[in-house]
This record gives structure tokens, C-alpha cells and sequence, in this order.
């Protein structure tokens, strides 16, 4: 027993490579594995956390019980919405989690700056991750958000189109209209359901990351992608410069016109991301529109309302264009998988997450993966592959400005901001004076 | 002054010979049975404020001492954060308001409460059932009943029952958002609070009514006091101690309240941050934004105003058992 349980602890320790780990090689060990599992033998539990729950997160624990049967490693997997601020205080009390998924590259460089974070492709020849199998799984603009100062600290593991409207096809043919191309499209089609006596949009903007992503998708189509880098990520560009205070113009025109939300702006400001989704989805719905990443598709169909067929019933189209100099850019976010506590059981695990096997299972769930390994014709889900498709489409894919900023500015301060924007479309410029006062103290 | 008290202690008991081991028994022996409380609250009090005061000198991300910046936390907050005091425009916001409003509003409410239900109650049968309704949501975690109240304001009429009676009594009234606007949060949180806290205030007061001597009031009675008079001149003031004892409770629980703000105003503490309080800026500075040395200023600047009125509840105590 001994000697079986000391053969795959050095397969697990010396399979750098996905190919080592998880090739048929294995295949005898991993069974030996399971069975050393069963009599209770000593494997450490390896604790994960991430943010997602629901649907989301049973479409995550399908990976790591795939995980966990191929290497009788156990996970404890822990959910929380909000993070970050669990994470800090574990870290600060000498008590990490083993891997965490952050969405927010600014934060993952906050930790990396501390020091908290486990590199994962140094030293050179004794790598946790073989950069040729990261490279081979992710595209470089996917691997760099990973990196701090050249160095790889996270996988992308989790990417989802943030530039998806979802709507409902058979609202949309009793009212005789098309899915809009151009902004101005949308603004008729808004006005032909509030003309028919419905309201257009279900809003969510109690969490202030729904209305930073309605921003970001606005600005990306108004901006050059070095604007937006400027402006969320290095700040070279103002709050009060021109494009900004343009996008914070239709972002109030959007927010600010009586009829387009259940309960105008307080409505707005007090309605939650599900709730949200629930004005447009749930079985008595009260809108017909809803605008947050492709994750949504994955929310209503296990969360919401589970008798709405997926592509017939509910359906997205792309976030549509505002100036035609800008084109459509993507805007989309994700979760990396970093490391604060190496061992032996989570090394395996961050090896097993960048393998095709791994890949092929979550975007069966429907979720989005940027790997490169999955076979998007598998995907049987329709939304799931039209999800592939616009990321795998995209000319230019811009990630969350409000995840990459540095915590304080992306987060609560933007957020209030944009709330006072929806109680207030008329302030723009003093809103934009705010936002750069406190950028510019924060910095 | 413990010397002292120490000393003389010896006296009390018969005369035994002095020798230099008894003496030095003496002397050590109620140090030995104060140390472990004494150690307790030295590593898990003592030590952790002054390690927060001396990161609160400190900037930069995280809970280390790399980054001195003197007293530049505390100026920035007290002169350049609007979402923790804004003196800017009329009325002033930000959290340090929002805390002055819940005091002004909340602790005088929840004693009111506690002391009307106190009253009534002890004039009726089923005094007991009465009381334990309004108990019962103390039994109630924070969080749930957070979430509860988050349901009876839903700004969905098929939800909120608040919002169901209003369109029902009132055909055609809109639903209002009672989370999510900014002039209507607090007042919603604080009523939640109060359903809360009513019962305890409720039990105390009414314990302490009891102990009233029935003579009295019968006294006040026979010379010809109404009921009205028997309570503010007769029962308020006997009340008193016990009044302000609530009443110090009820404003170190304001100080420090954090839960329901964080649960029914969402990670941003309400429209706009309209709903902050001291304690949840402290909290989203530190964890959410990082800045653990800004979010110690913020733990520091409410110890010194926690003080005094522990300070007071202190020296209740002492001038009880002086007794």
C-alpha cells in the first residue's frame, strides 16, 4: 500500500506537464488512486475558492470531481461573493486557501506585489506549469493577464463574453422587430417595447459591477483599446477627457430615460444581479432585455427559470456598435486560477485545470473556457458555442477595465459613481470630475 | 493603588508569623489568579489595538508596516473622502453622518419601543406571550433577518408585502424602491434594526419595572395620579439607571453595526454608499480595497469614540459595587 501511495506521489510531484499528469500513463495509478482514496489513505484536502455559485459553480465542481476520481486528491470547494475580501483576511491571519479563481487582474497584481501568490512558471526547468502547455492552451493576450512583471502567476481558466444582451426571441417577433445592430437600433427597439407597453430592460445596478460592465462595453466602442488601457489600467488618460465623458453621456441616456428599467433609477440602484435577470426571465417576468456577460445564459437556465429552452427561448445578441470608426469590440471577463500555498495536491490540480480533459468538461457545462484545446463543434449547447464563437471572432478582446484597475478605483468608488450617474443622467461632467479627483488621490 | 488594596488584605484574616516565604505568597497569590484573564485580554485585546493604531500610519496594500505616512490616513479621511465624511454640500453625508442619524434616530426609537411594550405589556394576561413575540427576533441571526426585511421592501409587489399594500390601498401607486433609494435606505435599515433590538430592550425594561415597589405606585394612585402621570412621573424616573444602561448598549451597537448594512445595502453599502456607516467603510477599505493601514484609521477613529462611553459604563459599574 505504502509503496503504490509513494508511486503517485512522485507522478504527481514530477508531472509538470499536462501530458505526464494526465496521459494514459496514469491511467493504472489513478485507479490505484481511487482505491487509496477509498480506505481513507493520506491525501490532503486542497481547499479553492471562488466566486461562483448556483449553476456556475455545479458546472465547476463536474471538473473537480473529474479531478478528484482521476487523482483521490479531495477539493473543498468554498464559494463567496465577495472574494477578495475573504481571501485578504485568510491571508492576513497566515491561513491561505490553497487556489483561489480571481476575476480582477488588478487584484492578482496586489497580491503578487505582497508576495502572497506562488509563481507558476519559475524556476526555469522546475515550472508548476510547462509554458509550452500554457501557451499551447491559451492565446499570449489570455496568458499575459496572468502575468505580473513577466512573471506567470494566474491561468486563465474562465473567460466569458461580457458584450452580450440577452432577450427573449418570441417577445421580439410578437413585437415584429430584429436584434439591433447599431446603438440607435437599440434605442428604437427600446422604444417600440415601451411603446407596446413593456419595459425594455431588467436592471441589477445594486451591484455596481453591472453598471461599471455596461460602461466598459460603451467606452470600448467609443475608444481606441489604448484608451481603455490608459484609462483603467496605467490612468495616462483622464476621467475628464473627451471619449470618457462621451461614453458617460450614453451611459446616462441608457440609464436616464423614464421606462426603460422597472422603478426608473431607484429601481435600478436597488434591484441585484439575479433579481435582474429575474425581471426579464423568471416565470413572471416584468422586462424583456437583459444586459451582463454570457454567464447569464448558464444562470437562467439552472437558476432563473429552468423550463426556458436555451436558444429559443432566451437567446443574446452582441452588444451593438455606437461609432462605426470603433467597430464592435468584445468586452469579457474571467476567473485566473492562482496559487498561495504550494503543495504536492495543488500542483496537481492547477496541472489538471490547463489539460484538454479539463477544458472539454466545463464547456460541456455550457461555460466559457478561453482554452484553445476545446473542440468547439462538441459543444452541444447552442448559446454555449455562439458564446465560443463571438470570443473565439473577436477582432479585439477587451478585458473588464474595472477588474484590471487598481481595487479602490475599480471598485466601490466607480460603482457609486455610476449609481449617482443613473439618479442623476443630467451630472455627467460633475461625475467625471469625481472619478478623476479620486483617481488621481488613490493613484 | 492595587498595592495597596493588596496589603491590607492580610489583615483581615487571623495574625499568622511573617515569614518571607508567606509574605511573598501574599504578594503573588492574586497576581496568580488574575494572570490568565489578564494574558487573555493583553494578546487578544491589548495588543491587537496598538498594533492597528501603528498600521494605521501606515499606507500602501495589505497588512504590512512598509509604506509610513504618518497621519496622512486620518487627514485624507477627514478631509478627502466623500464617502466617509462629506461636509461639502448641505446636508453633509458619508458614513460618519449616516452614524450620527442612527444614533439621533435609532437608540431613542428602539428604547421607546422596548419601553412602551415594557409598560403595556405588565398591564395585560398574556404578558409572557406578548414579550416573547417581541423577543423572538433576537433568535434571529443578523444575516436572515436582514434578508427577511430585504423581502417586506422588495420593490416587486409580488414579493414585498410593504409594496403590495401600498399599490393595493393606493390603485396605480409605483412600487417603491425602498433599498434603493438613497433618502429611504437608512430609514429602512434602521427599522429593520429596531425589530431587531426591541426585544432585549423590551426584557430589560421590563425586568426592571418589576422591580419597582408596587407601594409606590399605589401610593401615587391613592393621591390621585392618572395613568399617564403614574408612567412619566413615577415609573421613567425610577427607570433611569436602567434606561441609560440600555441606552449605552444600544449606542455601542450602533457604533460598531455593520451586518445589516452589509446585507441589504450590498457590497457597496446601500445607493451611493448612501447607507455606509463607520464600520462598514472600515470594512471595504480594508478587505474590499486593501488598504489595510486607511481601514485601521478608520478602526482607531471609532475606538476613541466608543471610549468614552465605555468609560462611563465603567464607572456605572464601579459606583454600583461601591454600593
Amino acid at each position: 500500500m505504502l509503496a503504490i501511495l509513494a508511486i503517485i506521489a512522485t507522478s504527481c510531484t514530477q508531472g509538470t506537464t499536462p501530458a505526464a499528469s494526465g496521459a494514459p500513463a496514469s491511467a493504472g495509478a489513478s485507479a490505484a488512486a481511487s482505491a487509496a482514496a477509498t480506505t481513507g489513505a493520506a491525501k490532503r484536502t486542497i481547499t479553492v475558492i471562488a466566486n461562483w455559485g448556483g449553476g456556475e459553480r455545479a458546472a465547476f465542481q463536474k471538473v473537480l470531481d473529474a479531478f478528484t476520481a482521476k487523482t483521490g486528491i479531495p477539493v473543498n470547494y468554498e464559494q463567496s461573493r465577495n472574494l477578495e475580501a475573504l481571501v485578504r483576511t485568510r491571508v492576513a491571519g497566515g491561513n491561505p486557501p490553497d487556489i483561489i479563481f480571481e476575476p480582477r487582474p488588478g487584484a492578482l497584481a496586489e497580491f503578487a506585489k505582497a508576495g502572497n501568490l506562488i509563481p507558476l512558471d519559475e524556476p526555469v526547468g522546475k515550472e508548476i506549469l510547462d509554458p509550452k502547455a500554457v501557451s499551447a492552451a491559451l492565446g499570449k493576450s489570455f496568458v499575459d493577464l496572468g502575468r505580473v512583471d513577466g512573471t506567470l502567476y494566474g491561468y486563465m481558466f474562465k473567460a466569458d463574453s461580457k458584450s452580450t444582451i440577452w432577450y427573449k426571441p418570441p417577445s421580439l417577433k410578437a413585437l415584429g422587430a430584429e436584434t439591433p445592430k447599431t446603438i440607435d437600433d437599440l434605442y428604437a427597439l427600446a422604444d417600440k417595447y415601451k411603446a407596446a407597453g413593456k419595459i425594455p430592460f431588467g436592471s441589477g445596478g445594486k451591484d455596481g459591477w453591472v453598471l461599471t460592465d455596461w460602461f466598459e462595453n460603451i467606452y470600448a466602442r467609443v475608444a481606441t483599446p489604448k484608451q481603455y488601457n490608459d484609462l483603467f489600467v496605467t490612468h495616462k488618460l483622464a476621467w475628464t477627457d473627451p471619449s470618457v465623458k462621451k461614453a458617460l453621456g450614453i451611459f446616462a441616456k441608457i440609464f436616464g430615460t423614464p421606462g426603460y428599467f422597472p422603478g426608473g433609477a431607484q429601481g435600478i440602484v436597488g434591484t441585484a444581479f439575479t433579481e435582474g435577470i429575474g425581471q426579464a426571465f423568471s416565470k413572471s417576468p416584468v422586462a424583456e432585455m437583459y444586459y451582463e456577460g454570457g454567464f447569464v445564459g448558464v444562470i437562467i437556465g439552472t437558476d432563473i427559470n429552468k423550463d426556458l429552452k436555451a436558444g429559443t427561448d432566451y437567446d443574446f445578441f452582441t452588444f451593438p456598435t455606437i461609432d462605426p470608426a470603433f467597430g464592435s469590440p468584445i468586452t469579457g471577463g474571467g476567473d485566473l486560477a492562482v496559487m498561495f500555498k504550494d503543495s504536492p495536491e495543488g500542483r496537481a490540480l492547477m496541472q489538471y485545470i490547463i489539460t484538454k480533459d479539463a477544458a472539454d468538461i466545463y464547456a460541456a457545462t455550457g461555460s466559457g473556457t478561453p482554452s484553445k484545446l476545446v473542440d468547439s463543434a462538441k459543444i452541444t449547447d447552442p448559446i454555449a458555442k455562439k458564446l465560443h464563437d463571438q470570443v473565439a471572432a473577436a477582432t479585439v478582446f477587451l478585458y473588464d477595465g474595472s477588474d484590471l484597475a487598481p481595487s479602490a478605483l475599480g471598485g466601490d468608488f466607480l460603482f457609486s459613481a455610476l449609481q449617482d450617474l443613473v439618479t442623476k443622467p443630467n451630472d455627467v461632467d460633475r461625475i467625471a470630475q469625481a472619478l478623476e479627483n479620486f483617481a488621481k488621490s488613490a493613484s | 493603588m492595587t498595592e495597596g488594596g493588596l496589603r491590607e488584605e492580610p489583615a483581615l484574616i487571623p495574625k499568622k508569623e511573617e515569614t518571607a516565604v508567606s509574605r511573598m505568597r501574599d504578594r503573588l497569590g492574586p497576581w496568580l489568579f488574575v494572570a490568565p484573564a489578564a494574558l487573555l485580554i493583553l494578546v487578544f485585546i491589548v495588543y491587537p489595538t496598538f498594533w492597528t493604531m501603528r498600521l494605521s500610519l501606515f499606507g500602501g496594500l495589505g497588512f504590512n508596516f512598509t509604506r509610513f505616512v504618518g497621519f496622512d490616513n486620518y487627514v485624507k479621511l477627514l478631509t478627502n473622502d466623500p464617502q466617509f465624511l462629506d461636509l461639502s454640500k448641505f446636508p453633509p453625508g458619508g458614513a460618519v453622518v449616516n452614524n450620527i442619524f442612527w444614533l439621533v434616530v435609532y437608540t431613542p426609537a428602539v428604547i421607546f419601543v422596548g419601553l412602551v411594550v415594557a409598560v403595556l405589556a405588565d398591564k395585560v394576561k398574556y404578558e409572557s406571550i406578548m414579550k416573547s413575540v417581541v423577543f423572538t427576533p433576537m433568535a434571529i441571526a443578523a444575516t436572515a433577518a436582514a434578508i427577511i426585511w430585504l423581502f417586506v421592501y422588495s420593490a416587486d409587489p409580488r414579493i414585498g408585502i410593504l409594496n403590495a399594500l401600498l399599490t393595493t390601498v393606493v390603485p396605480g401607486a409605483e412600487p417603491v424602491s425602498f433599498v434603493g433609494n438613497v433618502d429611504l435606505v437608512n430609514p429602512a435599515i434602521i427599522i429593520a434594526a429596531i425589530w431587531i433590538n426591541a426585544g432585549f430592550t423590551t426584557v430589560v425594561l421590563s425586568a426592571a419595572l418589576k422591580g419597582i415597589p408596587v407601594e409606590i405606585i399605589e401610593a401615587a394612585r391613592v393621591d390621585g395620579a392618572s395613568g399617564p402621570q403614574v408612567f412619566t412621573r413615577i415609573q421613567v424616573p425610577m427607570l433611569a439607571p436602567t434606561i441609560s444602561v440600555v441606552a449605552v448598549t444600544m449606542i455601542i451597537y450602533v457604533i460598531k453595526v455593520f451586518d445589516l448594512i452589509f446585507v441589504m445595502g450590498g457590497n457597496n453599502g446601500g445607493p451611493l454608499g448612501s447607507a455606509r456607516v463607520v464600520a462598514f467603510s472600515q470594512y471595504v477599505e480594508t478587505f474590499n480595497n486593501g488598504r489595510a493601514g486607511y481601514g485601521s484609521a478608520i478602526a482607531v477613529l471609532m475606538l476613541v469614540v466608543v471610549l468614552p462611553f465605555i468609560l462611563l459604563n465603567v464607572k456605572r459599574f464601579r459606583a454600583e459595587a461601591g454600593r
